[in-house]
């Protein structure tokens, strides 16, 4: 051993070490523990639906992947996309949660900037009591659109509250939690404290529904580290920046209440299919609707996959340039190498969980209230990858409160 | 030939426990007194002579530079601990590989080692505190790649005469010999700790040294992950079977006779701690991580249960004097611990610990192993002069 230390200079032992634990963390990860996964659904709409039929395709999914153990479904916040019907989530959670047993259902996210956070502490609170322990409350910081959009979703104008962020999440905390919150009023002149204002989301909460800070930048690594809270890094959008992230948000980790240890998963883009082949015929609507968005095109709904299929010929090179580049990133694939990806993903970012956002765009013969192609991305990967939980009904009765020791 | 009873004391042991400390200043949230930097360190220095008073087998020292933490050097602790104790190891809990220059350590812990006649180890951590980092020019994002090279260049000031080196986050070094050598020519022993990089197992398998998992925050099925991934990549670089791989676990007590006691006495204490305090209750923090407050005999289940998902290990070190506990209550816990935990813990780690496992680190054993591998090698050479001799007088 000393011998071929000294052959190898530092560097490459370095680079040893590191490549090794790559290479087989993962193995030992999926020999210790089976992975969880979860989905994130903006409801998309191609040219054959309407946005009822979308819906019903998204109800569809949401049921399936409750059926095959999957752990949790959450819905994104997106206005005025011509492809993307999930505006509202917490009108999706409410009707997902009412068509689904024991799957946990939750935003990915709240745009907290757009809305007052009494309203979204005040949703979560009814979709809280209507379904114990499976209601998670994911908020974001971006707008998710323009100043236009946000001026008519704030009644006080084209400024959202992002300066206000850090104090509307505690905000909400307090809200939520059984015991309320107290707001001072009046006071300040004349030695006057002014009056204790006792406000909660609802009236007896039995508990409070998890809250995650999701993120694409340090910023909320770092504001869910300090306030002790749960975090995802949008990995998906880029691929890039997730282990700084990351490092960030468990090295400055601080246990709070709710949690006495990081909690954290991976979002990836995945379309998987019976053939890598079939994968990336079924990724392209997708895939080109992303490319013109990055690019500043107009959009409209998303693409059959027939007409993806057709469009190809054409494609600006700078377009197809962007599109080859985003499919090395998601995953597209056939099952057995699409799951090694996922667990190598886990192992390098050390986490026990992967939230899958299903990319597969619908041909012209399906059916338009259902979706396919997503629902045999999640059937293939739970094949691979999920071990169906004996207890599930037993474990959707825990105290949300003792996630940390999921 | 006649007993070897003029044989100093027999160092070897299957396991060593200890204790470890942080150095933390905090206030006593019951009596409101404000430790000093000064009286906190002399209450350190006491706790760790008191460890070898009760028959503990180690003390270790962390290393912090930013407040509420009071030891910058643990070298220097160890040192004065080392004149002042007969058979105590001095180790660390941990010795930032991050953020010193591994030169600085090779030449300190060398002459920690023979100022201690080998009583020394160390265990090499990186440090989560950001701040800290720039403060000695690095960055905690590199935290992995300097722990890999720093740790690189340190073994090998140690292991051979003259270096010539270069590397990232270092100047170069030309034919560069660290003083003092190595006492007996033999390195001193390194635990790699690590609560969650598998980097850090990889490495300590990756060279054959030990593996030390401070498991006080985390649940146990993460813990057993880490060890079972270290002991299964100790084996893969040859290093012995992966139960023969080196592990260490920290732990976190509090005792009293009555466990009801322990509770209501400790519970002030917990709950203004830093890092865990105003966060968790006691009591999901000690459902959910190793801390325990009880009665001795619970100590002694816990720590036993250890062992169902670390395997047999070698070295168990628990946090006993942080978060504003005085010292009289701190030198009445390892009274206890010394008294009544670790002998049982002794006599039931023993039973139905397989042969092979190795015993706990010590000078003496590295020596004794140094030599039979230098005997082997030269039985080697002498059967390959053989053969030769053989072959010119064919």
């Amino acid at each position: 051993m000393v011998l071929a230390e000294r052959r190898r200079g530092n560097q490459s032992i370095s680079r040893i070490i590191v490549r090794q634990t790559s290479a087989e963390w993962c193995g030992h990860v999926k020999a210790g523990s089976p992975l969880k996964l979860s989905v994130l659904d903006l409801v998309p709409v191609h040219t054959e639906q309407s946005s009822s039929d979308a819906i019903a395709a998204s109800i569809a999914l949401a049921k399936r992947a409750d059926d095959l153990g999957f752990e949790r479904y959450w819905v994104a916040e997106h206005h005025n996309m011509p492809a993307v019907a999930a505006t509202n989530p917490p009108v999706l959670i409410g009707i997902i949660a009412a068509n689904t047993d024991r799957i946990r259902v939750g935003s990915g996210g709240v745009m907290l900037p757009n809305h007052s956070p009494l309203v979204i502490a005040e949703q979560f609170a009814v979709l809280e009591a209507a379904f114990p322990a499976r209601i998670d409350l994911g908020i974001g910081r971006a707008p998710g659109s323009d100043p236009v959009i946000t001026a008519l979703l704030r009644s006080s104008g084209a400024t959202s509250d992002v300066d206000e962020f850090p104090k509307n999440v505690q905000d909400i905390r307090m809200l939520l939690s059984p015991d309320g919150a107290t707001l001072r009023l009046g006071g300040g002149r004349g030695g006057d404290s002014g009056r204790d204002y006792a406000i909660k989301a609802t009236p007896l909460a039995a508990a409070a529904s998890p809250i995650w800070l999701l993120g694409s930048s340090d910023y909320s690594a770092r504001l869910a580290a300090s306030l002790g809270l749960p975090y995802v890094f949008a990995h998906h959008f880029s691929g890039e920046g997730t282990a700084q992230a990351l490092a960030l948000y468990r090295d400055g980790f601080t246990p709070s209440e709710d949690l006495a240890a990081p909690r954290t998963f991976l979002t990836v883009n995945a379309v998987v299919a019976d053939t890598a082949e079939e994968a990336r015929a079924l990724a392209l609507p997708q895939l080109q609707q992303m490319a013109r968005l990055r690019s500043g095109l107009p959009l409209g709904p998303q693409v059959t996959v027939e007409e993806a299929a057709a469009a190809t010929a054409d494609l600006p090179p700078a377009l197809q340039d962007l599109i080859d580049r985003m499919s090395e990133r998601w995953i597209i694939d056939a099952p057995g190498p699409a799951a090694t990806r996922i667990r190598a993903l886990a192992a390098q970012f050390g986490v026990d969980e992967v939230m899958i956002s299903p990319g597969a765009g619908s041909s012209v013969p399906d059916d338009p209230r259902t979706a396919p192609g997503r629902i045999r991305t999640l059937e293939l990967l739970a094949a691979e990858l999920v071990t169906i939980r004996g207890n599930s009904v037993a474990g959707s009765a825990v105290d949300p409160n003792v996630h940390a020791n999921e | 030939m006649t007993q070897a009873t003029t044989q100093p004391q027999d160092t070897r042991k299957a396991m060593q426990f200890g204790i470890f400390s942080v150095g933390d200043i905090t206030r006593n949230p019951v009596t409101g007194e404000e430790p000093t930097d000064a009286s906190r360190l002399q209450d350190v220095l006491r706790i760790a002579q008191h460890a070898e008073e009760v028959g503990l087998d180690v003390f270790a020292m962390g290393e912090h530079h930013n407040p509420p933490f009071m030891p910058s050097s643990p070298v220097a602790i160890n040192s004065w601990l080392a004149a002042k104790t007969e058979r105590l190891i001095l180790s660390t809990a941990t010795t930032l590989i991050t953020t010193n220059d591994p030169v600085r350590i090779a030449e300190e812990y060398a002459m920690l080692q023979h100022l201690s006649g080998g009583r020394m180890d160390l265990t090499l951590g990186r440090g989560n505190t950001g701040p800290v980092y720039p403060w000695f020019g690095e960055d905690i994002r590199q935290g992995i790649p300097l722990a890999l090279e720093k740790y690189a260049l340190l073994r090998r000031l140690w292991r051979e005469e003259f270096v010539d080196w270069s590397g990232q986050f270092r100047t170069p070094l030309q034919g560069f010999q660290s003083t003092p050598r190595p006492l007996d020519g033999v390195p001193p022993f390194v635990w790699h700790g690590s609560i969650r990089s598998p980097e850090i197992a990889e490495q300590a398998a990756y060279y054959g040294d030990g593996f030390f998992s401070n498991h006080i925050f985390w649940p146990a099925e993460h813990t057993a992950k880490m060890i079972g991934y270290y002991r299964q990549r100790f084996e893969h670089y040859g290093h012995g079977t992966a139960a023969q791989a080196i592990v260490g676990l920290g732990g976190q007590a509090f005792m009293r006779k009555n466990s009801q006691d322990a509770v209501n006495e400790f519970r002030p204490y917990f709950n203004e701690a830093p890092v865990y305090g105003n966060g968790p209750s006691l009591e999901d923090f000690t459902a959910q991580t190793p801390l325990t407050v009880g009665s001795p005999q619970q100590v002694i289940d816990r720590t036993l249960g250890f062992r169902e998902y670390a395997g047999d290990y070698q070295r168990q070190l628990w946090l006993m004097d942080h978060a504003g506990l005085p010292l009289k209550t701190v030198l009445e816990q390892l009274d206890l611990l010394g008294g009544e935990v670790v002998p049982v813990l002794r006599k039931e780690f023993a039973k139905n610990r397989p042969a092979g496992v190795p015993d706990a680190p010590t000078h003496d054993n590295l020596k004794a192993a140094a030599a039979a591998a230098a005997l082997v090698e030269k039985a080697a050479e002498k059967s390959a002069e053989d053969v030769e001799l053989m072959e010119v007088g064919s």
